[in-house]
């Protein structure tokens, strides 16, 4: 079990930095669609249609690491009045409904990519291309997101003693340590 | 089903959810995969589900969500944040209240390059914060400008909440951005008049200290060569908008480049800093676009129930005036921030209000603005401000998160007379929109 969440918080970690890399290009590439527009060239054709693409996939690619350092926005109005054990438990019972989903999602999500791949979709816009190209960007991240969840479960039952984690510990998008 | 059992089941699901701390976009998502498979019809309602998350966020207009973010990002991680709090701290001198009002100065210089509502509370309440509570000021007095400096950043371009609430609306949201401007520097002015009265009527809250700020042999010059390349980013922002050289995302784009170019042009970017300012920008901006993945199906079922054209229907057979109905939903609005995020809000009202304002003839510009000034609000009270926890997590250890609450107050009532204000008087907004 050990290897697999090993192998899980690699691939946590390879999807955060592909969304940090697609964000780094959408910037570099409108603004040189500007620049270049500017200066009298033609529009990049496809570059709207890319940047759409992109954005979809650093929102699911992101959403493993948002778990793992527990930055998704969340309520925890109730949880922090209630005595340790009890935070435990539901902490312990939010993490088997977040399994849950992404195990629906992931099946349900799936079965639309083996459909696509094996009817040959295709996506006709500005770009033609296979429609699988996209469909396996949210099973991978539900996948992710099932073992990441599995994860922080089993951690959460084998130290019984640790506080749940809260939200209202830490300020999203900035670690403590980077306080000025 | 009725659309009101509907409703009302929806509703109430994600309310409970919600207090039992299952993060936001969860939440939307368990009741998605119920509603779906039972509105929709079975396995075929699940499969239109994941292609609606496909598709929810695969959009032009809201690109400049992330790019936004990252320019405060970039300006927080790479100091420059810091360096211009510090040319307007050495620039203010003898006002009642000085800290605290360099805050302000500082937080609307900082809010005119940042997109980052977060990033402004976090950099001003972990520099400025500790500062003001060790020469004696009172706490509240202290800690209320960080929370409302914060709020006026989603109000003056670039704002990531003004593009999700044009983009999901079908608002102009250049109108938004620009229309923005002035209403939130009016309001930072109030602000400023605030705390200059009170610590003036009472010196207590605020000890002249001995210590009168940042010393620096040309402070002004400083002052210009620190915060005007930053006021010439926001006006290439602003300007290419306007003047219909690009498009909001193209001009998130440049300002986001612009950012960094200057920070590099400063000598203040890293390799490290720069992954640090992409991966806030990611975690923030992920965040908030994975609510709307879960959001868009939410609506949709709401409307495919009938839900949303019930209650709209409902509403237009009252036979209110345009007036009424308009503070009634502002009214909606400010209770709903008592209890869910901004982006949840926009994703469940937008769907009811836009069909009734498009009727009603209100121009969308000016309702959008006072709607953003929900949102502000909705940052600042408890229990779900988003800004609350953001300066609780910068505070020092005891400083309570209930002294955090009645420090914000204030500027609550404030922020409730600038839309009296703009409610009165809509050319505050309108005038400055361009056609």
């Amino acid at each position: 079990m050990s290897v697999l969440f090993r192998l899980n918080g690699w691939l946590v970690h390879i999807l955060c930095g592909l969304a940090v890399l697609l964000i780094a290009a959408m910037v570099v590439s409108i603004s040189a669609e500007v620049i270049l527009r500017m200066l009298g060239f033609a529009s990049i054709i496809g570059l709207i249609e890319l940047t759409e693409y992109a954005l979809f996939a650093a929102t699911f690619f992101v959403a493993p690491y948002l778990l793992r350092t527990n930055e998704h926005i969340r309520v925890d109005l109730v949880i922090a009045r209630l005595d340790p054990a009890t935070a435990r438990t539901v902490e312990r019972g939010v993490l088997i409904v977040v399994m849950a989903i992404s195990a629906i999602t992931t099946v349900v999500a799936t079965m639309l990519l083996v459909r696509s791949y094996g009817e040959g979709t295709l996506v006709f816009k500005d770009l033609i291309f296979p429609q699988w190209w996209l469909d396996w960007i949210i099973p991978l991240s539900f996948l992710v997101l099932f073992v990441q969840a599995l994860e922080l479960l089993i951690a959460l039952i084998r130290k019984p003693d640790a506080a749940a984690p809260l939200s209202a510990e830490g300020v999203p998008g900035i670690r403590p340590e980077e306080m000025p | 089903m009725s659309w009101v059992s509907i409703l009302a089941i929806m509703f109430s699901a994600k309310v409970l959810l919600l207090l039992a701390a299952l993060p936001v976009a969860f939440v939307f998502f368990l009741i998605n995969i119920g509603g779906s498979y039972l509105i929709f019809g079975g396995l075929p309602g699940l499969e239109q589900m994941v292609r609606n998350e496909q598709v929810s966020v695969a959009q032009f207009s809201l690109v400049p969500i992330p790019l936004f973010v990252l320019m405060g990002e970039v300006l927080f991680h790479t100091g420059l944040a810091m360096k211009s709090v510090d040319a307007v701290d050495a620039v203010i001198k003898r006002v009642p209240g000085r800290l605290a009002v360099v805050t302000l100065v500082a937080g609307t210089i900082f809010s005119a390059i940042s997109g980052s509502t977060i990033a402004t509370t976090a950099m001003l309440g972990s520099l400025l914060l500790p500062q003001m509570l060790a020469r004696g000021y009172e706490p509240r007095t202290a800690m209320g400008p960080t929370l409302a400096i914060g709020g006026v950043d989603i109000l003056i371009p670039p704002s990531g909440l003004a593009v999700l609430l044009g983009s999901l609306g079908g608002i102009s949201i250049t109108g938004l951005l620009v229309g923005g401007i002035v209403p939130g520097l009016i309001l930072a002015a109030l602000f400023i008049g605030y705390v200059v009265l009170r610590c003036w009527i009472n010196p207590e809250l605020a000890p002249v200290s001995d210590d009168e700020g940042v010393k620096l042999d040309r402070p002004w010059l400083n002052f210009v060569v620190t915060v005007a390349p930053l006021i010439l980013i926001f006006a290439v922002v602003v300007i290419s908008m306007t003047e219909g050289w690009a498009t909001p995302t193209e001009s998130s784009a440049l300002g986001a480049l612009g950012t960094i170019i200057l920070a590099g042009c400063y000598r203040a970017l890293t390799l490290k800093n720069l992954w640090k300012s992409f991966l806030g920008t990611v975690s923030i901006s992920g965040s908030l676009l994975f609510i709307i993945v879960g959001a868009t199906t939410f609506a949709q079922l709401l409307s495919f129930s009938g839900a949303t054209a019930g209650l709209v229907a409902l509403i237009e057979e009252a036979q209110l005036t345009p007036n009424v109905v308009m503070i009634g939903m502002l009214a909606v609005l400010i209770f709903l921030g008592f209890f869910i995020d901004q982006t949840s809000i926009m994703m469940i009202t937008l769907p009811f209000y836009m069909p009734l304002l498009k009727a009603m003839g209100v121009d969308l510009v000016w309702f959008g603005i006072l709607y953003l000034l929900c949102m502000q609000i909705g940052l600042l009270t408890p229990p779900f401000g988003l800004l609350l926890f953001v300066l609780k997590g910068v505070a020092p250890p005891h400083i309570g998160i209930g002294m955090i609450y009645r420090a914000a107050i204030p500027y609550v009532w404030l922020t409730i007379a600038m839309m009296v204000l703009i409610f009165l008087f809509p050319q505050i907004v309108t005038s400055f929109v361009p056609d």
